[in-house]
């Protein structure tokens, strides 16, 4: 009999034996977006925050819905969605599916929902449940805005150091045949609380929930920074991205910095109001759907994926100063 | 005339940019910035400091939020003088009628002109 091949790898990182293949995508983005470095790279736009909705939820909700809608158009036979977004109880995506026959699997993991949902998605396909599924994730700025900070029209002031929620991400389809980059594996993160408080710094918060993954994976698979060309981060932004690389050079990791990618860094361009750079839910698969897998991945190249989330709410801050930060790591590659 | 022009913007700027330091240094939020001017406005009015330094600064005094606490303590203490206890309570919001009035009223020309909600 043949023996089973080992998935789980060390502590808390998985090895995929079967090819999980990212065939096919679909991104879509809002106007400040639209005027962003990615402009090429992106399926569809919105021109402005409503798109004709009555609220800024329910753009959000039509942003999830136009975004899955060619993909499940294409294969209906598709049953798991996973996903997660921003607001309670991750309304906008189960608004969107409503009488749909697709089941949403929502994650509460801010904005490392991305690395979580293409880690289950992969895992499901590993262990045969599914023969495939979809995962992505979606952001929209002025509904985030409220949820967690205040309504844009309150007007409150950001320092340099805050970020702005990306408008838009995008949709995946994971299966075991065709052509793309495949996901060969994945590291777990655990919730990490170093102290941080600033929900204007997230940055600082989230970098050290991305340095312990990393250095799980590290550890798991036995490699260093060297092994990969890219390590592409979620939304750490150019505050959060400094300290990560900090972090590495003290644990005496050689990393270079050109190898280190922040979607967060990558969506806009210099002259943009956007402070220390992007971030949500929907950052890091905008960007990977875009630009990442039509320029960086076109080429042989083998990458750390990991997104970063923050899981505080507006509540939980008032009552306990600190924000948890997690993170989620895939290992991504392309022949 | 210049004088005191000049004098009622550097004091009234001062005010300002102790409140812009409360926000960005001490990492508080707008609500609580003003609050805390409102409060430091009556105590200050509450021990007959605000009148002078209303004399000093002109509109480098009234204009800042620190002005409604005094206006909220002055009138009350005021009609406290005439009409003993319960005066406080008629006097509270007599001089200060004016500003309240007028962010109502223009709270309403803004709502009904543009989207008072998104």
């Amino acid at each position: 009999m043949k023996e089973a091949l080992q998935v789980r790898v060390g502590q808390v990182s998985y090895q995929f034996h079967t090819p999980i293949i990212i065939n096919e995508y679909h991104t879509i983005a809002g106007p400040l977006e639209k005027n962003g470095a990615l402009t090429a790279y992106i399926d569809t736009f919105i021109d402005d925050l409503y798109d004709g909705e009555k609220t800024y939820e329910n753009c959000y909700k039509k942003l999830i819905c136009d975004g899955i809608s060619p993909l499940l158009k294409k294969h209906p036979d598709v049953q798991l969605l996973f996903t997660g977004d921003l607001l309670n109880q991750s309304t906008p995506t189960h608004l969107a599916l409503t009488n749909r026959a697709l089941t949403p699997i929502t994650f509460d993991h801010a904005c490392a929902n991305f690395g979580l949902s293409l880690l289950y998605g992969a895992l499901s396909i590993e262990s045969q449940q599914q023969a495939a599924v979809f995962a992505g994730t979606m952001s929209h700025f002025a509904a985030v805005e409220k949820q967690f900070r205040f309504p844009n029209e309150y007007g409150q002031q950001k320092p340099p150091s805050s970020q702005t929620t990306v408008t838009g991400g995008g949709f995946c389809l994971l299966s075991s045949n065709g052509t793309g980059p495949h996901i060969t594996g994945g590291t777990l993160g655990a919730v990490i609380d170093e102290g941080f408080s600033d929900p204007y710094n997230m940055g600082e918060a989230m970098a050290p929930a991305c340095f312990h993954t990393l250095l799980a994976h590290f550890k798991d698979f036995n490699t260093t920074p060297k092994d990969y060309d890219y390590i592409i981060t979620g939304d750490l932004g150019s505050v959060g991205q400094n300290i990560l690389y900090d972090l590495l050079r003290e644990e005496n990791y050689r990393v270079n910095r050109n190898q280190l990618i922040d979607a967060g860094c990558e969506i806009y361009n210099k002259n943009q109001p956007i402070f220390s750079g992007g971030s949500g839910a929907g950052c890091l698969s905008l960007f990977l759907l875009s630009k990442g897998l039509k320029v960086y991945f076109k080429k042989p190249t083998r990458a750390l994926v990991v997104a970063t989330g923050a899981l505080h709410s507006p509540l939980s801050l008032l009552q306990t100063p600190h924000i948890p930060t997690i993170a989620h790591l895939i290992v991504l590659e392309s022949k | 005339m210049v004088i005191s022009v000049f004098v009622a913007f550097v004091v009234g700027g001062l005010i300002c940019t102790i409140g812009q330091l409360i926000i960005d240094v001490f990492k508080q939020t707008p609500a609580f910035m003003l609050s805390l001017f409102v409060v430091i406005g009556s105590v200050l009015d509450g021990i007959g400091l605000y009148e002078p330094f209303i004399d000093f600064a002109g509109a480098g005094a009234t204009v800042p939020i620190t002005s409604f606490g005094n206006g909220l303590v002055h009138g009350a203490l005021k009609e406290a003088e005439q009409s003993g206890l319960i005066g406080v309570v008629i006097g509270m919001f007599q001089l200060t009628s004016a500003g309240i009035t007028s962010a109502i009223v223009f709270g309403v020309i803004g709502a009904l002109l543009f989207k008072p909600r998104s």
